[in-house]
């Protein structure tokens, strides 16, 4: 959809035609919803965060400045929602038994090591802090440039590369970690 | 536990392995099918409505200058200072007009017709929003 477009639809909302943000709705959700469950990784929070994200732009439409894309300041309402929706449920979402990651059906031992290293990524990124995990998540995103992710995260260019760097280098202590405590299972087994 | 553990050396392809996790399945689950209605039905019972936002006839920066233009107006008139300037009026009788209501007083009462019609607007705005 063409930023004219969406304009379009903002103006008639805002003139009281409540319907035309539907085809808004459904234009971002797939994105939003995306966002959403990458920052949160839990499918039932990301889609009430996603809907709560959709509800805040439209009570507060009439701020957005049309200086930058519609789709950007929503992003970042989005990720702001979902960075409070992890605040609000902690202590649920870091109980890791409960996230299931996603694994496929082959058995190979290529996709099992492929697999154990995914699922460890997966686990050491979900013991970062919500805001950390929210600038790792945007940052590697192939949709988003770094001028956009500034934007989301209402940071300079310069500072968002600064914090996914800290982000990055304690993830990968966490893994370190991680990886030794396994083998220290497999051992004691 | 068969998976390698990440050294040093390594950072790079931890890099590139969390780019690849981040960017895996990005936008192929969809939200539920019923996404755009949930949201429909929660805006529906929303007590916030989005309305375009009317900007006052005059601003904090008119009314500035036009009370700047005011106190200019009176500070001559109120020092007795004699002014250099003098304007030919034309024929409809400017002059007469002024010996009748005095420049000050017609300078109050359009101010205060402005400010009127201002603030009643602005009342009217408050009970549209």
């Amino acid at each position: 959809m063409k930023e004219e477009q969406v304009h379009n639809y903002i103006s008639d909302v805002l003139s009281g035609d409540t319907a035309a943000f539907t085809f808004l709705v459904d234009e971002y959700k797939s994105m939003v919803y995306s966002i959403c469950l990458k920052i949160i990784a839990h499918e039932e929070i990301a889609e009430e965060a996603a809907q709560d994200t959709f509800l805040k732009a439209f009570q507060s439409l009439s701020k957005f400045k049309r200086k930058s894309k519609f789709s950007t300041w929503l992003y970042q309402i989005a990720y702001f929602t979902a960075i409070n929706a992890i605040r609000k449920q902690q202590p649920e979402l870091s109980n890791l038994d409960d996230i299931a990651y996603k694994t496929g059906n082959s058995m190979s031992d290529d996709f099992m090591i492929n697999q154990e290293r995914k699922e460890l990524l997966h686990k050491a990124i979900l013991q970062l802090k919500a805001d950390e995990r929210g600038i790792i998540t945007l940052y590697y995103l192939d949709e988003l440039s770094i001028e956009e992710v500034a934007s989301i995260t209402r940071l300079t260019i310069s500072n968002v590369k600064v914090k996914a760097h800290r982000c990055r280098k304690k993830l990968y202590h966490i893994l370190e970690q991680l990886l030794q405590d396994e083998f220290k299972t497999i051992q004691y087994e | 536990m068969n998976s390698k553990p990440y050294s040093m050396n390594e950072k790079e392809k931890f890099e590139e392995e969390l780019k690849l996790h981040m960017n895996e399945g990005f936008q192929k689950d969809p939200p539920s099918s019923n996404f755009t209605h949930l949201v429909m039905q929660k805006i529906e019972n929303a007590p916030v409505k989005p309305t375009i936002k009317q900007k006052p006839l005059v601003g904090i920066g008119g009314w500035l200058v036009f009370g700047g233009f005011a106190v200019l107006m009176l500070i001559p008139l109120l020092s007795n200072a004699e002014s250099s300037f003098h304007i030919e009026l034309p024929k409809i009788k400017f002059d007469h007009l002024w010996s009748h209501y005095s420049l000050i007083p017609v300078t109050f009462l359009a101010v205060a017709i402005f400010i009127f019609a201002d603030t009643l607007y602005r009342k009217k705005q408050r009970k549209w929003n």
